[in-house]
């Protein structure tokens, strides 16, 4: 690769890494929002067993870590708890479809994009919510393109919205 | 269709009458000298595993220890019994002659050794385990079913924390599968019609679930073809060798297929019923597919349609219009399980299996929503999606 287009490939990647790390921390402030106010993901997250730890990783980060207690809900936490499952993609591109929308989590596993360490089974009420908070926070014409079905809104998405923005 | 898509089959395939006789040949290419052999008790009553035996060491390969200990539901003890008779015995590979239980607890001993740990746990999930030492691994199916031959999955059972263990690796895949004729012979009319339900589950699910692609949609559209030309003539004339070599082909090629794209709602909620109800997986596959494939239809019934033509021929396909081939491809394969309900009774509804309750329906639901193969099920699916699914089938 000549220099020039070698240091445009760094900085896109930086660039991605950075979409990417705003992203999860939004997605992360969305569930902890949904956990409140909408049913599904609460009874999702209900079934999950006490202090389970999900993790979504990027080669050479950013990494979202997420624990799940029956008091205080979820909560993101640093490395040094160890993730019951994680979802490690393969490239910072994957990673990056994933966080703009380009690619729904179905898709994204259905594309191979993503590693999966754990108990398959464990991931899969994860992986509803995702697509909740997903149904919330991209427009529904976005939203339809990638997922199989648009997740009816229990509440207005300007709380989830909210919720993201306050951090609450 | 996906715009990325990955594909591995690296198994060579010995297909045909002889391919046993050709094993030795194949182990010294792959450098191992010492294999252990694994078989279960009933196949070695039926002399099934013996056969295998004796074609081996008419080639000059004499397994240097065998293990026919391997039950119905296999286990992490009994893989790790099984490592310890490969080690004590200095093997340098394996040969499994079984069903999916035998072949996947032999993926499973291949895992142990390949890794150096009894505990598997850590290499649990999705394209998550290393490759470490490579161990040759032939595998010989005696039914026409799993597709395990040519499959990157093992679920190994580990009783004492009451999981089941999921891996899901490319360095499963084995290195030989074998294919002959012979070995599936003694299989009984009602068993092949199942295990061949089983096969075409596999074909109609890779192609046309999220992760399809070109070359697993050919694999699963000539198993579809093969299906339909041999399984009825296997189930009513077990010596019929043609009819039994066409299932073992169409079943490594379902496998190649859905090992490379997956299965969706039909194989989820087929799992639970296995798991809460013990329905034999063929028998769950043979009464679901049609009612999931209606299910189905508004995501990808022009795929659906588009199948018509191995399950039908050209005639039909032509003589159809293409709006109504989708509803004729689910018609096709409710004739086929019409002529398998009439010549050995397999039921075609879960009440006729007698392992299931209707109140049995709320756990099956719960474990049905958790199976990893719903993710790429083209349709949605919550849980009055299923329940409506289990009531239409009842
Ligand atoms: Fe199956």
């Amino acid at each position: 690769m000549p220099m020039k287009k070698e240091r445009l490939y760094r900085v896109k990647l930086r660039c991605q890494r950075a979409v990417c790390s705003l992203v999860l921390t939004c997605l992360s402030r969305a569930l902890r929002g949904l956990e409140r106010c909408d049913s599904r993901v609460r009874g999702e997250m209900a079934q999950w067993p006490e202090g389970f730890c999900i993790s979504m990783e990027l080669p050479g980060g950013p990494v979202l870590r997420l624990h799940h207690t029956k008091s205080k809900g979820l909560v993101p936490v640093d490395s040094s708890v160890q993730p019951d499952v994680a979802i490690r993609f393969k490239s910072v591109q994957d990673a990056f479809y994933l966080c703009t929308g380009r690619l729904g989590v179905a898709g994204a596993y259905a594309q191979h994009r993503f590693v999966l360490r754990g108990n398959v089974s464990s991931v899969m009420g994860f992986v509803r919510c995702v697509d909740i908070a997903e149904g919330y926070l991209f427009p529904r014409f976005w939203a339809r393109r990638i997922l199989k079905e648009v997740p009816a809104h229990e509440v207005p998405a300007i709380r989830v919205y909210l919720a993201v923005l306050l951090a609450k | 269709m996906q715009e990325y898509f990955e594909f591995k089959l690296p198994a060579k395939i010995l297909s045909g009458g002889g391919a046993l006789e050709h094993i030795a040949h194949e182990l010294e290419g792959l450098g191992a000298h010492s294999p252990m052999l694994m078989s279960d008790a009933g196949l070695v009553r039926f002399g099934v595993a013996g056969q295998v035996k004796a074609a081996m060491e008419a080639s000059g390969c004499h397994p240097a220890a065998e293990f026919y200990d391997v039950p119905a539901d296999s286990s992490i003890q009994v893989v790790n019994r099984a490592a310890e008779l490969f080690r004590c015995n200095g093997c340098d590979s394996l040969v499994a002659v079984g069903g999916g239980s035998v072949l996947d607890t032999a993926k499973g001993v291949g895992m142990v050794l390949a890794q150096g740990t009894e505990d598997l746990r850590q290499n649990m999930g999705c394209e998550a385990l290393p490759r470490g030492q490579h161990i040759p691994y032939v595998a010989i199916p005696t039914t026409a079913g799993t597709g395990s031959e040519a499959t990157l999955v093992a679920v190994i059972a580990d009783p004492d924390r009451q999981v089941k263990m999921e891996f899901i690796s490319y360095h499963l895949l084995p290195d030989v599968a074998v294919l002959d004729p012979r070995m599936t012979r003694t299989l009984p009319p009602r068993v092949t019609a199942a295990t061949g339900m089983d096969t075409l589950c596999h074909a109609v699910e890779a192609a046309s679930c999220l992760q399809r692609n070109p070359i697993s949609d050919a694999f699963a559209e000539k198993a579809i073809g093969l299906v339909m030309a041999h399984l009825t003539d296997a189930v009513d004339d077990g010596d019929n060798l043609a009819a039994r070599q066409g299932m073992a082909n169409a079943s490594l090629l379902a496998g190649a297929a859905f090992s490379n794209s997956m299965v969706g709602l039909v194989h989820a909620i087929g799992h639970a019923l296995g798991g809460v109800c013990r329905v034999p997986h063929g028998e769950a596959m043979n009464i679901l597919l049609p009612a999931v494939m209606r299910y189905n239809l508004s995501k990808c019934g022009s795929r659906y349609g588009e199948l018509l033509l191995p399950l039908a021929g050209p005639e039909i396909y032509a003589a159809t219009p293409a709006p109504e081939r989708p509803m004729a491809a689910i018609q096709a394969i409710e004739g086929l399980r019409g002529r398998l309900a009439q010549t050995c009774k397999l039921p075609a509804r879960l009440r006729d299996t007698g392992k299931v309750q209707e109140s049995d329906f709320d756990a099956v639901i719960a474990r049905a929503l958790n199976d990893g193969a719903i993710i790429v099920n083209p349709r949605e699916a919550g849980a009055s999606d299923i329940r409506a699914l289990l009531q239409e089938v009842w």
